[in-house]
């Protein structure tokens, strides 16, 4: 069989629904969309456990120090299990964490953003969280197999994240003056970094992830889901939204596009944001002082006489 | 093997069968490890059933600075 014959069939098969283990075949370029992704995602689970690691020093009880604590665990845990499936389409977890901390490969948006204080913990937890979920749930569907199976428990996870977040934003919402100001002040702070973690539309010509059901709703279709379920309960608790500001228009709530900057994303795209210099380098130093570990790990066992 | 078969998979409870020597097979008798060291109920979602109430306390709040 021909490259071409075996494209068109597993266009067919795709197309059709099938979906793909780690072992079958695929066009190159199925594999390193998905691969891509899929290192992105984890980089992504990697590098946001920073943030919020920033604030456990600041937790406001030992209980939300502990829940934090155990939220930051769960996110590098999901970053393994990651890293894992991508190892099996052909790079090592090595190149994959070298290329991360050298700038070489990317992660999302929100995670190259400072914290200042509990509030922002809030809003991680419960908005952008929330993105991630709305993400996350539709990825369910994706064609590739094993990538569907890890999200089935990172998902679970996440959900009990979500949990986490709004109940801390209950808490600062119900609370002081100056805790819902903590709120505010974080909200007013992250929702353009929230808009803008949906991407800009996508090109369903030309977005190969989506031509392959890796996949299979566009961004503003997801970005419109998540407005939907989450601006009313931000405006219900009596919170504003700074720009872009959301409105209602038949039934829905959304964004006027010329609202919306998109060069802080850009800038990040390059790498550039307010943090990622300085993460990176966190990323890059541990894995150096960590060293000795691993090689400790690779050493055989030696006996005890 | 079979015995297992019989036993297990009489209504097609499970996908494979593995079975071992008892001696072969490690575990502990300290249920103390079991116990998590401290309440770690945020892991779980009961934790989280109080949220109705938290959500109508919040909105009470909001409504409050009207």
């Amino acid at each position: 069989m021909t490259y071409e014959q075996r494209l068109t069939d597993f266009r067919h098969y795709v197309g059709a629904g099938g979906k793909v283990e780690a072992t079958d075949w695929m066009p190159d370029d199925y594999r390193a969309g998905v691969l891509k992704f899929i290192e992105m995602h984890a980089n992504s689970e990697m590098m946001g456990a920073i943030p919020e690691r920033e604030q456990i020093p600041h937790a406001p009880s030992l209980q939300r120090k502990m829940s934090l604590t155990a939220k930051v665990q769960d996110e590098v845990g999901h970053s393994q299990l990651l890293y894992r499936i991508a190892e099996d389409l052909g790079k090592s977890r090595e190149t994959m964490y070298l290329d991360l901390v050298n700038g070489r490969s990317k992660f999302h948006n929100v995670f190259h953003y400072p914290t200042r204080h509990w509030g922002d913990v809030a809003v991680i937890g419960w908005l952008i969280d929330g993105a991630a979920l709305v993400t996350q749930a539709a990825l369910l569907e994706s064609s590739y197999a094993p990538y569907t199976r890890v999200l089935k428990r990172i998902c679970a996870e996440e959900q009990l994240h979500l949990r986490h977040g709004e109940d801390i934003t209950l808490e600062l919402a119900s609370g002081t003056d100056n805790q819902r100001a903590m709120f505010q002040d974080a909200l007013d702070r992250w929702w353009l970094p929230v808009v803008h973690f949906f991407g800009p539309r996508s090109n369903v010509d030309k977005d190969l992830l989506l031509r392959w059901k890796v996949k299979t709703r566009t961004n503003e279709d997801l970005r419109a889901e998540f407005l939907d379920r989450y601006v009313p309960k931000v405006l219900e608790l009596g919170f504003s939204f700074p720009a872009p500001v959301p409105f209602e228009s038949g039934g829905h709530w959304v964004l006027r596009e010329d609202d919306i900057d998109w060069a802080p994303l850009d800038a990040i795209k390059r790498n550039q944001g307010p943090e990622t210099a300085r993460r990176l380098e966190l990323r890059r130093s541990t894995y150096e002082q960590h060293a000795w570990v691993r090689q400790a790990l690779a050493e055989p066992a030696t006996q005890v006489a | 093997m079979l015995m297992a078969k019989e036993c297990y998979l009489r209504r097609k409870e499970g996908q494979y069968l593995w079975v071992t020597r008892r001696s072969e097979i490690h575990s502990w008798s300290d249920e103390a490890l079991l116990e998590p060291a401290a309440d770690k109920s945020y892991r779980f979602a009961h934790a989280y059933r109080d949220v109705v109430q938290k959500r109508e306390l919040a909105r009470r709040r909001a409504g409050q600075l009207g």
